[in-house]
């Protein structure tokens, strides 16, 4: 299972595996979008996520919209080195973290 | 291999030979910029094209060329006959190291630096150095897998790329996977990404929301770029606009390029983002990019696809036929209507298959041009080679096997054919004789014509070359028409020297057994002193024809329905017999040769009277006697030789509707029997 969550009285932890490609965005999409049905402080551990399509960042990045506007803060979890890199090398990392 | 791949190679190819076409012009006619400028494009675009799929050494390669060909472009030298031979060399070149890195990686050649100071020497006015040939493949060279590390981009011009990404994700479509693959082909320095997402509750997971902002430096041209982010997806919006233009070697600006860009005041000005050259260097890109929007007008598909599609197309043909022949008088109607509607749209579908095999015959033609010239100039002649109906259409199964008999022909027209120049000069000709090579479609067949206006064939020195290998004696005089079959036979060749092109005896029967393999037949005719036409008669295609179906006992034949003049029933006083076989029949007062199939076919005769099938090929007929006519059909032909024999007489074969084997006829064998009973008619006459 690429995407699993845990829901503890005070925060979500979604914790996001392998690969996600462009099929497994619309798991990624249902997580999110019963985190944003429930809205709590969520961390998002991605430190096992080898690869993720553009449109599961745009999940998380919606995700993360969503939960601040009702006053809420998503932790991103360090990610792997080399998809750091990716994500930093075309900006999208310095953007999710901004909040 | 895959598809980018292939489609490097096709272009590749396809750049080589417009290359070398552009200089056989050159060389030829007088200098026209426009035709420097294609050389100059060709060179580019090959060289861009080679960049991008990592082979260094042919990109070098191509760019020294470029280079040193500048002064052709700026008129400062003129193409001499010893730059065209080292231009075509380079040419040469280019075509071993693309063969090379099929087979062994980039591996380059040692002998290109030198080659490349000999043209540059020759165009300094310099006295050169002879240039080994191309090495043998070096089997110690490291080889290296397409494509390869990219090159350098330290210096390389850099770009301000904006890309908003097609709206649409998908699993093929992931923009920053996209950017990821750009890297492969320079350096991204900086990156903003403008993210416009919105919050979860309004978003769509396939739509795309975003944009990003690039300042990129690479040496590949920018077209290629740009068809790289518009590859994945319909809607993309790249604009790319250039920052400096430092140059590397891979990317300076060219000639043609600092002539394209003829309003930037110097190479140190920034490069245009879309000269024509780099225009044409992003073909590859472009097809692709294009044919993923769906614009494009025509798109390449490997032979072995249509082939596949071809031999289904017969295996339908074939199951058609049968269903055809299935039918019996309590067939209801609706059936027949359906049978009837299924055989129009089998005949429509055969068409169309068979349209997209046709290529034109300038796809062969255009390699004759080169091996004329070099010919010619090897053996001291002056040649002016013309070419007419390159657009006719020909299967290219066809094409390709007409490969080596038409060189052989033109080798020949040039070696034996066309004289020296003085010798020319003394018999009042032009110095520069002709070689015409010709095509053009009639009667469902095509024809290719090898013309020359050298000194023609010597029939009496033929004559006597049969006499002396046996064939005929001292007595017989043949007519012209036999003594040019002698010319076909294996063993034969007047030829006084042997050279290393032709005069060995092996070769006009060669050409002759390949034609024939083709359902083709070849003739001569010569002019002492005034030259010599081979004619080539060749079917549209090899795979399926419309045939008259003949029986003789139960047997069935084919023959092709383009050669069928008339059938009528034979009455035997018509006839006239001459000597045992040979006979003639009066056809409304005109005498035509007589073959009895069932005699051709070694079946016994029968008395009773049968029909008279008139057959007709280049003008002449013949009268096929048979028994019975069985219908037309289209048949799927399918060659005797591949799993027999070649057999005298017969084209090939086909399987009828109820499963039975057909031999089809060879309408040029049983004319050229029955030619030796017209020749024993007009004797006797």
């Amino acid at each position: 299972m690429q995407v699993s969550l845990k829901t503890t009285a005070k925060k979500h932890k979604a914790t996001l595996n392998g690969e996600i490609g462009f099929a497994e965005t619309a798991t990624l999409y249902e997580t999110a979008q019963q985190i944003a049905r429930n809205p709590k402080e969520t961390q998002i551990d991605w430190s096992n996520l080898t690869a993720i399509h553009y449109a599961g960042v745009q999940v998380l990045f919606a995700l993360r919209k969503s939960l601040e506007e009702q006053g809420y803060k998503v932790q991103f979890t360090e990610p792997n080195p080399q998809l750091y890199q990716h994500l930093h090398t075309f900006g999208v990392w310095d953007a999710l973290i901004q909040s | 291999m895959d598809s980018l791949m292939q489609l490097f190679y096709d272009e590749a190819n396809e750049m080589v030979e417009g290359m070398e076409q552009v200089l056989l012009a050159l060389e030829s006619g007088e200098p026209d910029p426009e035709t420097v400028n294609a050389l100059f494009r060709y060179a580019h675009s090959f060289k861009g094209n080679s960049a991008a799929m990592g082979f260094t050494h042919l990109s070098k390669f191509t760019h020294g060329l470029e280079s040193a060909m500048e002064a052709l472009r700026k008129e400062q030298r003129t193409l001499t006959p010893e730059l065209a031979t080292l231009l075509l060399q380079a040419v040469d070149m280019i075509r071993t190291l693309l063969e090379r890195t099929r087979t062994e990686g980039d591996v380059g050649d040692p002998t290109c630096e030198p080659l490349l100071q000999q043209i540059n020497a020759v165009i300094n006015g310099e006295t050169p150095q002879p240039v080994p040939a191309p090495s043998a493949p070096m089997p110690s060279a490291p080889v290296q897998t397409a494509p390869a590390e990219p090159p350098t981009t330290q210096g390389a011009p850099q770009y301000r790329i904006t890309y908003q990404p097609a709206p649409t994700l998908s699993a093929e479509h992931d923009p920053l996977q996209l950017l990821t693959e750009l890297q492969e082909y320079g350096q991204v320095i900086e990156c903003r990404f403008r993210e416009q997402i919105p919050p979860l509750e309004q978003l769509k997971t396939d739509a795309c929301y975003g944009s990003w902002e690039l300042l990129y430096e690479t040496a590949f041209e920018p077209a290629i770029v740009r068809a790289l982010l518009e590859l994945a997806a319909e809607g993309a919006e790249v604009r790319i606009e250039p920052v400096n233009a430092a140059p590397t070697e891979t990317a300076q600006p060219t000639a043609a390029e600092t002539v394209a860009a003829a309003s930037q005041p110097s190479v140190a000005t920034p490069p245009p983002t879309e000269t024509p050259a780099a225009a044409a260097a992003a073909a590859t890109a472009a097809v692709n990019a294009a044919a993923s929007k769906g614009e494009a007008q025509s798109i390449r598909v490997s032979t072995e696809k249509i082939d596949a599609l071809m031999n289904l197309v017969s295996e339908i043909v074939i199951a058609q036929s049968m269903l055809s022949s299935a039918q019996t008088a309590d067939t209801d109607e609706r059936t027949r209507a359906a049978i009837t509607q299924m055989e129009r749209h089998v005949r429509d579908l055969h068409e169309r298959v068979m349209a997209i095999r046709l290529l034109p015959v300038s796809y062969l033609f255009n390699r004759f041009p080169r091996m004329v010239r070099d010919t010619a100039a090897k053996l001291g002649k002056k040649v002016n080679f013309e070419v007419e109906g390159e657009e006719t259409e020909l299967d290219r199964t066809l094409l390709e096997a007409l490969s080596d008999p038409l060189t052989h022909l033109i080798r020949n027209a040039i070696d034996h054919g066309i004289e020296p120049p003085d010798e020319r000069r003394q018999n009042g000709k032009p110095e520069t004789g002709t070689i015409k090579l010709s095509a053009y479609q009639s009667e469902g067949r095509i024809y290719i014509e090898v013309r020359d206006d050298g000194r023609g064939i010597n029939t009496e020195r033929v004559r006597q070359k049969a006499i002396q290998l046996g064939w005929i004696t001292e007595n017989d005089h043949p007519a012209e028409e036999t003594l040019y079959d002698f010319l076909f036979q294996p063993g034969f060749s007047t030829a006084q020297q042997v050279s290393d092109l032709s005069g060995r005896g092996v070769g006009m029967d060669v050409v002759k057994r390949n034609v024939e393999s083709l359902g083709g037949s070849i003739s001569v005719q010569s002019k002492r002193g005034e030259g010599t036409r081979f004619l080539l008669r060749v079917p549209l295609t090899l795979a399926i024809m419309d045939g008259l179906g003949l029986t003789v006992a139960d047997e069935h034949y084919i023959v092709p329905l383009t050669a069928v003049v008339e059938a009528f029933q034979y009455e035997s006083l018509q006839h006239t017999a001459l000597f045992d076989q040979y006979e003639m029949v009066n056809v409304r007062g005109e005498f035509i040769p007589l073959v009895r199939l069932r005699q051709f076919v070694g079946l016994p005769e029968t008395d009773h009277d049968g029909l008279i099938v008139v057959l007709e090929q280049e003008g002449e007929q013949i009268a096929l006697l048979i028994d019975g006519i069985a219908g037309q059909q289209q048949v799927v032909l399918k060659s005797l030789e591949e799993n027999f024999v070649r057999v005298h007489g017969f084209a090939g074969a086909t399987i009828l509707g109820d499963g039975r084997v057909a031999l089809i006829l060879d309408v040029s064998d049983l004319i050229r029997r029955g030619r030796q009973s017209a020749e024993r008619y007009a004797a006797v006459a």
